[in-house]
């Protein structure tokens, strides 16, 4: 080879690439091989931690949508709960229970989006169209719940929910998720070439999905028993009879696997909890939506299991009505940077969308 | 496996598309639906609640003129800047502003469109 000449090449993957969403990575090539990629985040920052610092209760409820595009009602939840935990306010069983059942619909719609976006990485744009089509029930059914098709507008709030349900929605959910078991059943028809792209690529195991910080359903491919439902259960998960799928081999394909069964775990969890609403208020008696209060001078963390993994709010508050400080933690950030830089290393160009999308990442919730 | 699509194939073809021509048919929108605001000056106290509950400070108070000469004090929204939370409309102790379910709210000057 030529002295002058470099001895690989180098490009990016993003932020412009179909295939990326508002995420770059750069990549060094010798040949088709990868030989090294460096994650280049900050593409969709809107620095909402900061935002939230002059924003009131109820306006960072509504501004928690935001975080991520993909499952706002998730982190509408886990800002809710840590500000409750903060100022001692009481829920009602009726608001957990449809919180729950909101929140379950909300990892089944970001699942679809998974698998569509998964399934356009490896060439197969029928599979896109098939899950995309199916989120638009749940779309529909958000939008009689919470009055929006994506954003729900803090429609899980501190003290409860917003409004009230809609009346005979029990019906129409049981009805969309007959759908839903529908979509499932074609993505467990099993396409052999989606078989060839994700069988055997990207390959996490189980000691280096501790070591950089894997959590959700990327861990669980990897083979650990591990969910926050499970070992810290919120809400009124300690209630709910559902199982933890975990695979062993740790590549996209198990991955992909992975979330396909959770999407049958959460079906069977929001069957259990539908006919059981109880009766009650759907917001704290002592609370009025837009009518803002103090928070005290403490301080709380908050995890909850999101569809993508683990996300955490930290809250400070310094007895005025706005927060002190307030710290996002979402599991894209530790996906997208160290577990996609070790996966890349040694992969094949026509595989870096593959490892990319099996890892379910959401650059919005990363970058914030 | 190969020959399971011939089928449904030919099931798709009496089946109708999901999807309607806008302007002329357009799909059910839901009661609660956050859309475009309607305010009613008549039942507006002037009370500012709503400029201070806004999360994007779309809403500022100006002062109209009144039929009789009077002048009173009432919000004007933004649409351009409107995140559509509906907060302004929980705050109104009078219900002035309401969120309609109607959604095409651009002007076809294409200039910003405001609520006053």
């Amino acid at each position: 080879m030529n002295k002058d000449k470099k001895e690989y090449q180098e490009f990016l993957f993003g932020p412009a690439h179909p295939g990326s969403g508002n995420f770059s990575v750069r990549i060094k090539l010798t040949g088709e091989m990868v030989i090294e990629a460096k994650s280049d985040p900050g593409y969709l920052h809107r620095g909402f931690e900061k935002l939230m610092e002059y924003r009131d209760i109820w306006q960072n409820a509504v501004l928690s949508d935001r975080i991520c595009v993909f499952e706002p009602l998730a982190w509408n939840l886990i800002f809710a709960e840590a500000v409750e935990k903060l100022t001692d306010i009481e829920v009602s069983k009726k608001a957990k229970y449809i919180r729950v059942i909101l929140v379950e619909l909300s990892r089944i719609q970001s699942h679809l989006i998974w698998f569509g976006a998964l399934s356009s990485a490896t060439g197969f744009d029928t599979g896109l169209k098939i899950a995309f089509g199916y989120r638009d029930y749940i779309l529909d059914l958000f939008s009689a719940l919470t009055g929006g098709r994506i954003y729900p507008a803090g429609y899980i709030c501190p003290g409860g929910l917003r409004r009230e349900l809609p009346q005979n929605i029990e019906g129409r959910i049981l009805k969309v998720l007959g759908k839903i078991e529908q979509a499932i059943s074609y993505f467990e028809e099993e396409d052999p070439i989606f078989g060839v792209r994700t069988k055997g690529i990207g390959i996490l195991k189980l000691e280096d999905a501790i070591r950089l910080g894997a959590t959700g359903p990327v861990l669980r491919a990897s083979g650990l028993k591990d969910d926050v439902r499970k070992s810290e259960p919120y809400e009124i998960y300690q209630e709910i009879d559902f199982n933890l799928p975990v695979l062993k081999n740790g590549d996209a394909y198990s991955r992909f696997k992975v979330g396909l069964l959770e999407m049958k775990e959460s079906i069977k969890i929001i069957k259990q909890l539908l006919n059981k609403i109880p009766s009650g208020d759907f917001l704290n008696k002592k609370l009025k939506v837009g009518t803002t209060f103090n928070l005290p001078d403490k301080e709380i963390y908050l995890r909850n299991e999101i569809a993508r993994g683990e996300g955490a709010v930290y809250i400070k508050g310094n007895s005025g009505p706005n927060p002190e400080r307030v710290k996002i933690k979402g599991p894209s950030f530790l996906h997208l940077i160290p577990v996609l830089e070790f996966l890349l290393k040694g992969a094949e160009v026509a595989d870096i969308p593959v490892i990319y999308w099996s890892l379910n990442p959401c650059p919005a919730d990363m970058d914030r | 496996m190969k020959f399971k699509i011939i089928p449904k194939l030919f099931l798709n073809l009496f089946k109708r598309p999901l999807t309607v021509k806008f302007p002329a048919e357009s799909l059910s929108i839901p009661d609660g639906y956050r859309g475009k605001h309607r305010f009613l000056p008549d039942k507006c106290l002037g009370c500012g609640k709503c400029v201070q509950v806004c999360p994007n400070k779309a809403i500022e108070m100006v002062e109209v003129k009144q039929e009789d000469g009077t002048i009173k004090k009432q919000p004007k929204i933004d649409i351009n800047k409107c995140c559509f939370c509906g907060l302004c409309e929980n705050v109104c102790p009078t219900k002035a502003i309401r969120l309609t379910k109607e959604i095409p709210f651009v002007d076809e000057d294409g200039n910003a469109p405001v609520i006053n």
